[in-house]
């Protein structure tokens, strides 16, 4: 190390030196005591582990490698589902077990740098996708780079940001206004999470394009058609991290379908009083954009 | 479609983020700090940090991980602020408060001031490297680009500083 790099270690590490516990605003928290402005996301975490423990929901750990899209992709699987939705996590790869037993060893398909696992199974109608991603090799068991795939087909293009992280329940498909569409959240270190939507079209499925970001997470996101005009909504419930004395802490963000915000619906102390919960549905005459979480 | 869980998640392998909160903050901090210059931003970009944690019941095993999501929220913090601000310039970050100017020593000063005119990716690269002493593998691994590309991001900041220092001089 040269003279100049270790000047700059120096003054770097004065620089910080400057900040000591007792300089900091926000003293730190006795046990179990969050500070004020946290304390919602605490009360979260709590309602979290006790819904989570009541729906049953579980993280699989993928382990089956996935296999480039077998040559008769186009042809949808059979379905054997009356339900129009049904998810599964599992760890074998649906698609790839239509290929015959003797087919020749191919190169497994790549989510980023590694070799894609599927992390959830959804069925919509006739199409069974899938979404794919890749075990984080800095942050296991996080699973990045997510990829969508259907009915067994080549993955999806236009995805969003590569380094994403996803989870067994990030997908979330299901028929609105005679629309089949999907949203697919995805969450980043010390990012935003963000939501982004799928729709079948004529041509098949594909991404929109819009993001439905939820700085702090939600408790539920759902594409919607609010004003029964066969025209999409996106509706995340989402939980205020900062408020003052006798404000309330959730709120439904409305986005339109192409991504922009309509604005929040008024405050309320219970996630549970929301309209409509837990298929909130605000009045859109009540949606303003002073009531949402982020700017 | 309720969603109960959000991502991330494992139980906590043991001690709590409350502990894991009192034993990494300031270290936390102080690093937030050297990215952004403001303490106040600093201190905020480390509670959102934990507060997500918080949200997604995930504890983290690895300093790696704590220290990328403050990086990264301290660069959305800046992404913000040079929004706000309607232009984008180098080294847009506000250095030391006035008081704290005073409680160094005019050599540090310069060199400060100096990183300060860095633009976000040096500086990046400056902090980590002789602040929290990453090796290039760990640089490239936090900041989410090549090696090659750390060792070419330092030399050049390295160019820039002793430019800078030259002029204060």
């Amino acid at each position: 190390m040269n003279d100049i790099e270790q000047r700059i270690g120096e003054s770097l590490r004065a620089r910080a030196a400057l900040v000591t516990e007792d300089s900091l605003r926000v003293p730190v928290p006795a046990p179990a005591r969050p500070t004020r402005r946290y304390w919602p996301a605490l009360a979260a975490a709590g309602f979290v582990v006790l819904a989570a423990a009541g729906i049953g929901l579980s993280l699989g750990s993928p382990d089956a490698t996935v296999a480039p899209p077998a040559t008769s992709s186009a042809t949808p699987p059979p379905s054997s589902s009356s339900a129009p939705t049904t998810t599964s996590t599992t760890t074998s790869a649906p698609a790839t077990s239509t290929q015959p037993q003797t087919a020749p060893p191919t190169t497994p398909v790549i989510c980023g740098r590694a070799p894609c696992k599927v992390v959830q199974t959804v069925r919509l109608g006739p199409d069974v996708i899938e979404l794919l991603a890749a075990p984080s090799t800095l942050y296991a068991p996080q699973l990045e780079a997510p990829e969508i795939r259907v009915n067994g087909g080549p993955l999806l293009k236009n995805k969003p940001k590569h380094d994403a992280f996803v989870d067994n329940g990030s997908l979330r498909c299901s028929t609105v206004a005679g629309r089949s569409v999907c949203l697919l959240h995805t969450w980043y270190l010390g990012d935003s999470d963000t939501s982004y939507g799928l729709v079948k079209d004529g041509s098949g499925w594909r991404y929109t394009g819009a993001a439905f970001p939820t700085p702090y997470g939600n408790f539920a996101i759902d594409v919607r058609d609010l004003g029964g005009d066969r025209k999409l909504e996106v509706v995340a419930v989402e939980q205020q991290t900062f408020s003052g004395p006798g404000e309330g802490m959730f709120t439904a963000t409305v986005w339109r379908w192409d991504g922009t915000r309509i604005g929040c619906s008024p405050r309320v102390a219970a996630k549970e009083q929301l309209p409509g919960w837990p298929k909130v549905a605000p009045d859109p005459a009540t949606l303003d954009n002073a009531n949402c979480v982020s700017g | 479609m309720e969603k109960m869980t959000l991502p991330g998640v494992r139980a906590e392998p043991g001690g709590s983020i409350g502990d894991l909160y009192r034993e990494q903050r300031l270290g936390l901090v102080r690093l937030a700090v050297l990215l952004l210059g403001d303490k106040q931003a600093a201190e905020d970009a480390v509670q959102d940090v934990f507060a997500s944690l918080w949200s997604r019941r995930f504890h983290p095993d690895r300093d790696a991980y704590l220290r990328v999501a403050v990086v990264n929220r301290c660069r959305s913090h800046l992404r913000h602020r040079v929004r706000a601000r309607n232009r984008h310039t180098p080294g847009d970050v506000p250095g030391p408060a006035p008081d704290e100017r005073l409680a160094l020593a005019e050599e540090h000063r310069q060199m400060l001031a100096a990183i300060d005119r860095l633009p976000g990716r040096q500086r990046e690269v400056v902090v980590l490297r002789y602040y929290a002493e990453l090796s290039l593998t760990e640089i490239a691994a936090t900041l989410g680009i090549r090696t090659g590309t750390v060792k070419s991001t330092a030399a050049r900041a390295l160019t820039a500083l002793r430019r800078f220092l030259e002029e204060e001089n």
